[in-house]
């Protein structure tokens, strides 16, 4: 039987929440089919809302403070911009201030070497804010974990996607090997580098192990603490930015679990995107990760 | 142009409106406005005694707007609504807890809202629904759009004239419109954001943009009887917005006074209800709110 993409598999457990739960998506442009990259079906409960983001994302609040969990897709992350103010000073504390809840599922995805307002990586600033649980899932059974954990709660929850992984059929693994001299710990798109990067270190006789990051919030650094007692050195790499980031923070978790250790945060720089190759600013590639090791084993800084 | 106080208090105004109501319901709305008048008076008295007892609270006094509240609490008891700030009135008018209410204000734990919040009233008891925002000024129009979207209940989302213009919240009336939906709007114009003036923040009427957006609309001023029509007649043509002109007798917090109202719409409403024979239940209603208010605040007093 032909494997399941993430796209399919997004396609179909949006439809069958739409068709046996009564629930219902928002977001602007979402109704034509084949929509968001063919991850949303055809259905009467896919609203197409006027192009406002902050009005689209209380509509979906509102539906679902009347008890239909919905679903709020932004085809690019940037328009979380606009579309967070609600979640976050609405939806994530509704149920702490007078007992209701909201519970929004809410698909922001993420993109590389376009415009600087439509291939950021966001999740990082949904970290901030009391309230919302955050994955970045890059696999089928990455997303279908965030969206059961999302039907088990009662507060919204942000899905940080990526274009580049919606036609993934396969899990990760984390690899672990005996002699490590380095973590790579991979966010997001990010993670698609690490097995290169491993490789080409590899190559050069240098052994690293990979860890592949979905949960950002809350993070688990307990489950690493074995692997950096024993390699006391890592590198975060995150599709997004560093400062006050997804992976700077995870750096410091790591960072205080093992003390002694020492990890580094990696992700894209502090600059504008861009869809001008000159400019993309994109993603850190394998060679961008496997550089940043280098400095940090040959120089003890990045 | 200056307009005149006369105007605007009498804006669409239809006279005599009063005779189409029974006593019943003329004084039913009359007691929402009195508990809620009572309520703030001694809220003030409670304050005068003791200036600390409501240091670092958050009071949005609704004395001199209280018709919308009371009206529609009068009206519509089991409609699904989302209020903003300065909704004492609906609260109240509903029946729903006064000792939360108060407990609230105090931030207590034991506060409608758990005394998180201390200036917005939810309550989700005895067959009464009121959703708040949580500061977002207006956040409670889309909210209660994609509510009523949802459930296909009737909804009513109250707001003042400040937050009847934001962004999001343009947006709502005209997907309420686009959808149909089962939603009232209603604007609390006490032409004061803060203490910024209408005229100061924009040059159009919300009532007229509403309509333009394809709601049916309104837009009056607080006359108890003449609000019962045109809420009655609005109920079956919605989504609809209605914008309702009020004095706001205090500052946007605390009870502060910078000019006297423009009007004072209890004292007419007072007036009306003695000239038609029910002078004596007009008192018994202000003594019996009086005299709750006052146990009530008692331990503060
Ligand atoms: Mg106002």
């Amino acid at each position: 039987m032909e494997k399941l993409t993430l796209r399919d598999i997004i396609r179909e457990t949006t439809n069958k929440h739409l068709c046996e739960n009564n629930g219902m998506l928002f977001g602007e442009c979402v109704k034509d089919p084949g929509g968001v990259s063919n991850t949303i079906p055809v259905h009467e409960n896919v609203i197409d809302t006027p192009m406002s983001e902050t009005a689209a994302a209380d509509f979906a609040i509102g539906a679902a403070l009347s008890g239909r969990r919905s679903i709020y897709v932004v085809r690019f992350q940037n328009f979380m911009l606009m579309g967070a103010s609600p979640f976050i000073s609405f939806a994530s504390v509704v149920k702490g201030i007078y007992g209701k809840s909201a519970p929004v599922f809410i698909r922001a995805v993420g993109c590389d070497k376009l415009d600087c307002n439509h291939a950021d990586i966001l999740h990082s600033m949904f970290m901030h804010f009391s309230g919302m649980k955050v994955c970045a899932p890059m696999t089928p059974g990455e997303w279908l974990n965030a969206w059961e954990t999302f039907m088990q709660e009662e507060q919204p929850l942000f899905c940080s996607e990526h274009r580049d992984a919606f036609n993934v059929t396969d899990e990760t693994q984390d690899e672990i090997c005996e002699d490590a001299q380095i973590n790579l710990f991979g966010i997001s798109k990010a993670r698609q580098s690490l097995s290169e990067a491993k490789y080409i270190l590899n190559k050069i006789g240098i052994k690293a192990n990979i860890f592949h990051i979905a949960w950002l919030k809350p993070f688990n650094a307990e489950k690493y603490i074995e692997v950096l007692r024993k390699t006391p050195l890592g590198l975060v790499t995150d599709a997004g930015r560093v400062i006050c980031g997804a992976p700077e923070h995870i750096a410091y978790e790591l960072m205080h679990a093992v003390p002694g250790s020492i990890v580094y945060a990696n992700g894209i720089e502090d600059s504008p995107k861009s869809k001008n190759p000159k400019f993309y600013n994109a993603v850190p590639d394998a060679q961008l990760i496997v550089d940043k090791a280098l400095s940090i084993l040959t120089n003890g800084r990045m | 142009m200056k307009i005149k106080p006369e105007a605007i208090r009498d804006l669409n105004v239809q006279p005599d409106s009063i005779q189409s109501f029974t006593k019943d319901k003329i004084l039913a709305v009359f007691k929402n406005m009195a508990r809620l008048r009572k309520f703030e008076q001694v809220i003030l008295e409670c304050n005068q005694k003791n200036c600390e007892t409501f240091k670092n609270k958050v009071i949005h006094m609704v004395t001199g707007q209280e018709v919308t509240g009371s009206v529609l609490a009068e009206m519509y008891p089991k409609y699904h609504y989302f209020a903003g700030h300065r909704c004492a009135d609906l609260y109240l008018g509903l029946g729903a807890s006064t000792q939360e209410l108060r407990d609230e204000i105090m931030y207590l734990d034991s506060g409608c809202m758990n005394g998180t919040q201390g200036a917005q009233f939810a309550y989700h008891k005895d067959g009464i629904t009121i959703h708040t925002n949580t500061g977002f000024i207006g956040e409670q129009l889309p909210l209660a759009a994609g509510y009523a979207l949802a459930s296909e209940q009737k909804t009513i989302a109250i707001c003042g004239d400040g937050a009847a213009e934001e962004d999001y919240a343009l947006q709502t009336y005209g997907f309420a419109a686009t959808h149909k939906l089962p939603i009232l709007f209603v604007v609390n114009d006490n032409n004061l954001s803060v203490l910024s003036p209408k005229e100061n923040r924009r040059s159009w009427n919300i009532a007229k943009v509403a309509e333009g957006f394809g709601l049916a609309s309104a837009d009056v001023a607080d006359d108890p009887w003449t609000l019962m029509k045109v809420f009655s007649y609005m109920e079956t043509r919605l989504p609809a917005l209605v914008n309702v002109r009020v004095n706001r007798n205090y500052w946007h917090i605390g009870f502060g006074i910078d000019n006297p109202p423009l009007w004072d719409r209890y004292a007419i409403v007072k007036q009306q209800i003695s000239e038609i024979g029910y002078e004596y239940e007009t008192c018994e209603i202000e003594q019996n709110a009086e005299i709750e208010m006052r146990e009530l605040w008692r331990e503060y007093l």
